[in-house]
């Protein structure tokens, strides 16, 4: 049976305390979920061809999730891709990748490769390059277009993916779907009504998953400290974890 | 007699090539010039709090020099500046920083601090916190509200720094009283019509230096070394140097 392989191009909340990347991963060497500022530089380095990854997932607009965007599309307009890209997210994901590229590299979308963008619908999959994805609604910055979770089938396996969020029903119904879920867990014990923390939300999260899910904590702070929680990995930088 | 320290935050051109950071520098931990986008994660790996930086130097705005911003108005808003900081950029700096920085961190500019916005314009010398800067314009994409390099003053120090240029008058008048330059230099032998390159720049901008002046490259790709030039480094990811 074909695996599920995750890749952290990061594991860093938005503050990245001690030097830590921005949080994103790379599902089985082909999809991207997050674009954070670093995405380009920490591909690089980790020896993941940018031209190869054949879709990105976005959750949210906040900078740390999506500033790193224009960097991809400068690799893939300059540097020899020759295949479409699928760029799926919340409502105007277009709009607001356009307009900050537009106005940070004013011809960046006059040729190169061909971008795909798809909005995501909550409850209603969408099929790309493979990756099967259903947005979910979490709750994290009303200020923003929407907020997506997304659950996620890879090589027959199911992903789930939080997204930011408080704890919330969205988070749940993810967990209760997946055998693997990432999720971001920004504190240890300090509270903030747009994020989960370790003390708090992470037993609940793990309850919520079968038993013999796996649990992966992302957009970690500098000090998350020890845990208990069975089947659960902290994610670090530049990491490659298997299932 | 103060020295020049100079830290770098990254020194690889816009593509990242073999992990580089983007390229940045800050100069005796107090001003950075250039925001790149991992600036707040590579602030936090050499130690220095992002609360004590006084003035951001701004050349461009291209992606590679700018969007690091936002993370710095989120560092600031979140984490307890209260000083003022100074942001000096070319023409346009203030509107397109708060344009996007709101749009990625709704909320991000209801503040407690003050920002200064100073717009540099060529021949126009702009006095900041002991720093004095001269903005030359420099050769790099029209498309852009304009493009700087920088002569600067520090307690009597003269250094200067090309920003992102082809070799043109700019960068050789900042160049012939400077006691240390950073330049940078975005291939070893290709030929990129709003860059410089080491094999066909380089020397003419070694001839230009003062022989006992440091040159320092960057905004690199990894295949570029010193050329075997006279007093002349590439800058590496997170390294001080000191004149």
């Amino acid at each position: 049976m074909a695996g599920l392989e995750l890749t952290f191009i990061g594991s860093g909340n938005a503050f990245v305390r001690e030097g830590a990347c921005w949080n994103g991963f790379v599902a089985n060497g082909r999809y991207l979920f997050e674009a954070p500022p670093q995405a380009l530089m920490a591909l690089n380095r980790l020896g993941i061809d940018p031209n190869a990854i054949d879709a990105v997932v976005l959750s949210h607009h906040h900078g740390d999730h999506l500033l790193g965007l224009p960097f991809l599309l400068l690799h893939w307009k300059y540097l020899g891709r020759t295949t479409p890209v699928t760029v799926i997210g919340p409502p105007e994901t277009e709009d607001v990748v356009r307009e900050i590229s537009r106005r940070t590299y004013p011809t960046l979308f006059e040729g190169g490769a061909e971008v795909r963008w798809v909005t995501a619908t909550p409850g209603t999959p969408l099929e790309a390059a493979g990756l099967v994805v259903e947005a979910v609604e979490v709750r994290h910055d009303p200020k923003l277009t929407a907020n997506f979770g997304y659950h996620a089938t890879i090589a027959g396996r199911r992903l789930g993916y939080t997204g930011d969020s408080a704890l919330c029903d969205g988070v749940l119904d993810l967990a209760r779907r997946a055998e693997v879920l990432v999720s971001e867990c920004t504190s240890r014990a300090d509270v903030f009504d747009n994020h989960m923390n370790l003390v708090d939300d992470m037993p609940r999260l793990r309850a919520a998953l079968a038993g013999d899910a796996s649990l992966v904590l992302t957009h970690l702070p500098h000090d998350l400290g020890e845990h208990t929680l069975p089947r659960t990995t902290v994610a670090t930088d530049f990491a490659t974890y298997r299932w | 007699m103060h020295d020049l320290r100079l830290t770098f935050i990254g020194s690889g051109n816009a593509f990242s090539p073999g992990g580089l950071c983007c390229n940045g520098f800050l100069l005796n931990d107090r001003v950075l010039f250039e925001a790149p986008p991992q600036t707040l994660g590579s602030l936090n790996t050499v130690g220095v709090d992002p609360n004590e930086l006084d003035v951001v130097v701004l050349s461009h705005h291209h992606g590679d020099h700018f969007l690091g911003l936002p993370f710095l108005l989120l560092h600031w808003k979140w984490k307890g500046r209260t000083r003022p900081v100074r942001i000096v950029g070319p023409r346009n700096t203030e509107a397109l920083a708060k344009d996007i920085a709101q749009k990625v961190f709704p909320g991000v500019l209801d503040i407690s601090y003050e920002i200064e916005w100073a717009e540099a314009e060529p021949g126009k010398l702009c006095r900041v916190n002991g720093l004095e800067l001269e903005p030359v314009q420099v050769e790099h994409d029209d498309e852009l509200s304009s493009t700087l390099g920088y002569a600067v003053r520090y307690h009597g120090r003269r250094l200067a720094y090309t920003g992102d240029t082809r070799l043109c008058d700019g960068v050789f008048d900042i160049a012939r009283d400077a006691e240390l330059m950073v330049s940078e230099c975005a291939s070893r032998t290709d030929c990129i019509p709003i860059h410089m390159n080491l094999v066909d720049d380089m020397p003419r901008v070694r001839a230009a230096l003062p022989s006992g002046s440091p040159l320092i490259l960057t905004h690199i790709s990894p295949d570029v070394d010193n050329g075997n030039l006279a007093n002349t480094l590439v800058a590496k990811d997170f390294e001080t140097y000191r004149v």
